[in-house]
């Protein structure tokens, strides 16, 4: 089971991806738990989550949510903004698995 | 063109970076997300009210009103400290610099003292009264993580440690409260309309013409750019909430609305579709010719109808100078059309809170307003966008088609 949470400003455009990636998952069999929420209430779902995928344009406040999920063993990365732009929710799905892979070297 | 990105890009976004990384800002733009749904709820009663308008057997709702966006400075002195630990990562005392947010916001509101008790003015705990929580919470999260680290005890005291807490949170919680004594019952120095009044300018200055179109048009910029304006958040929502808020009471009092920097003035009248009104835009995408604008206009347009443009913006506007243009002529013209038309009166200025910008436009402009002249002009700034977009998108569409023609006769060869 993987858990996979988005993030963007009011988790409105984060979330037409998210229901995206859900399908996409859904189509492979994979057990993956994805949600999008805004960025205040990022810090409720930390110790819930292995892959943060942060929307596009809060790209500059990357390295502050870098530095406050330090502790929790996340994937945090951007996603892909041609994925963004065209609701790519299978990209952004290989982006998050991806991710994991790399960083959890699974 | 290319030198004014790449400025941005290098100079512009790092500090913005920087100012992003400040926990006192960082814990604002959070407070403020946070009391969301309490005026999502007033929203709703907004929408009620217009249909108790015509049925007016229905009970009278608008106290649910006030205890919800009504007690908003109230949740801010409490979110606000409260964040500024947290992202302190001080966990020990955030509830406390929060409860003590509360008890210095509720000495500084400074009640009629008579025999019949504490008399407070039910208004200043709503939005009117935003610059003085903020002011307030900044304050006791600033002293609360000054105590993060000297201790009252030294570390091998015998004190048990649980003694050693009461003792240290005491210290910033009596020390925060002797001062709003000091200065609000001792000095009868009145703090709340000070601090109203010292931030009175910047409300003028954003209700003026030119600070309309200047609020509208740089977080347009940023966003054109794909960069998020949540940075302004802080310093446009409490000035939008006192506005609102100053609206509504205008009405009720039977007076007219005369603040027009607000942000459901935004939501009913400028950004149609989204920051920067590209509902327009994803029409032309969803009729275009080139097969690649065709799909992101199928991708865009059921968010767009929900004034969700990120698609949009991602899809085809973002670090494209073509499309970036016209949202930033669009981030000045209709502005200034709602401005002038609004306070010559021709419209009706939007006088209840109302958050819900994701429902469709038109029917936003009627719920906030309850006037059907409203939809006037929002047709016309439809038209305008549209006329400023299309011929921007024309010549995009252009490249894109050639480009497409260009890869089907490679293939061919």
């Amino acid at each position: 089971m993987i858990n996979i949470l988005l993030v963007c400003g009011s988790g409105a455009s984060s979330g037409f991806i998210a229901q995206s990636m859900r399908k996409a998952a859904k189509i492979r069999n994979l057990e993956a738990k994805i949600k999008a929420v805004s960025d205040a209430e990022l810090m409720d779902f930390a110790d819930e989550i292995d892959v943060l995928m942060i929307g596009p344009h809060l790209k500059c406040r990357e390295e502050e949510i870098r530095e406050k999920l330090t502790g929790f063993n996340i994937s945090i990365g951007i996603i892909d903004k041609n994925f963004y732009g065209s609701m790519n929710g299978e990209g952004v799905l290989d982006q998050a698995l991806d991710l994991l892979k790399q960083t959890k070297g699974e | 063109m290319q030198k004014l990105i790449d400025w941005m890009n290098s100079t512009v976004a790092p500090k913005l970076e920087k100012i992003s990384q400040n926990h006192y800002i960082s814990a604002l733009q959070q407070s403020i997300m946070k009391t969301l749904p309490m005026i999502l709820v007033s929203s709703v009663v907004t929408v009620y009210s217009q249909l108790r308008k015509h049925i007016v057997t229905l009970p009278n709702l608008s106290p649910i009103s006030s205890y919800s966006f009504g007690l908003i400075s109230i949740f801010i002195a409490f979110m606000l400290p409260f964040y500024i630990l947290e992202n302190k990562k001080i966990h020990r005392t955030k509830f406390v610099a929060g409860f003590t947010g509360i008890s210095l916001f509720m000495l500084f509101v400074n009640p009629k003292i008579s025999a019949a008790g504490y008399l407070y003015n039910f208004t200043s705990f709503g939005a009117g009264g935003m610059f003085v929580a903020i002011v307030v919470g900044l304050m006791v999260g600033f002293v609360f993580s000054m105590f993060k680290k000297s201790s009252f005890f030294k570390e091998d005291s015998v004190i048990p440690d649980f003694v050693k807490e009461w003792f240290d949170s005491m210290i910033p919680i009596a020390l925060i409260l002797l001062l709003g004594w000091f200065v609000v019952i001792q000095s009868k120095f009145d703090a709340y309309s000070f601090i109203v009044a010292t931030f009175m300018p910047l409300v003028h200055i954003m209700q003026s013409p030119f600070g309309f179109v200047i609020i509208y048009f740089i977080p347009t910029v940023f966003y054109s750019m794909g960069i998020s304006g949540w940075v302004f958040t802080p310093i446009l929502n409490p000035v939008f909430l006192t506005a609102i808020a100053a609206n509504a009471a205008a009405v009720t009092a039977g007076a007219t609305a005369t603040y027009i920097a607000t942000s459901e003035t935004l939501y009913a009248y400028l950004s149609l579709g989204g920051r920067g009104a590209t509902l327009p835009l994803a029409f032309l995408l969803l009729f275009s010719a080139s097969k690649k604008l065709k799909a992101l206009g199928k991708a865009s347009l059921v968010p767009s109808l929900l004034n969700i443009n990120e698609p949009v913006v991602f899809g085809t506007i973002a670090w494209n100078p073509i499309l970036m243009i016209p949202m930033w002529i669009i981030a000045l013209v209709l502005p200034l059309i709602t401005y002038v038309t609004l306070s010559l009166g021709w419209f009706p200025i939007p006088a209840s809170a109302f958050t819900m910008w994701y429902m469709p436009i038109g029917l936003s402009a009627f719920v906030m307003t309850g006037d059907f002249r409203s939809l006037i002009l929002v047709v016309i700034n439809l038209g305008v966008a549209l006329a400023i977009w299309y011929p921007f998108f024309r010549i995009y569409e252009g490249r894109e088609v050639k480009k497409e023609q260009d890869l089907i006769s490679n293939k061919v060869e």
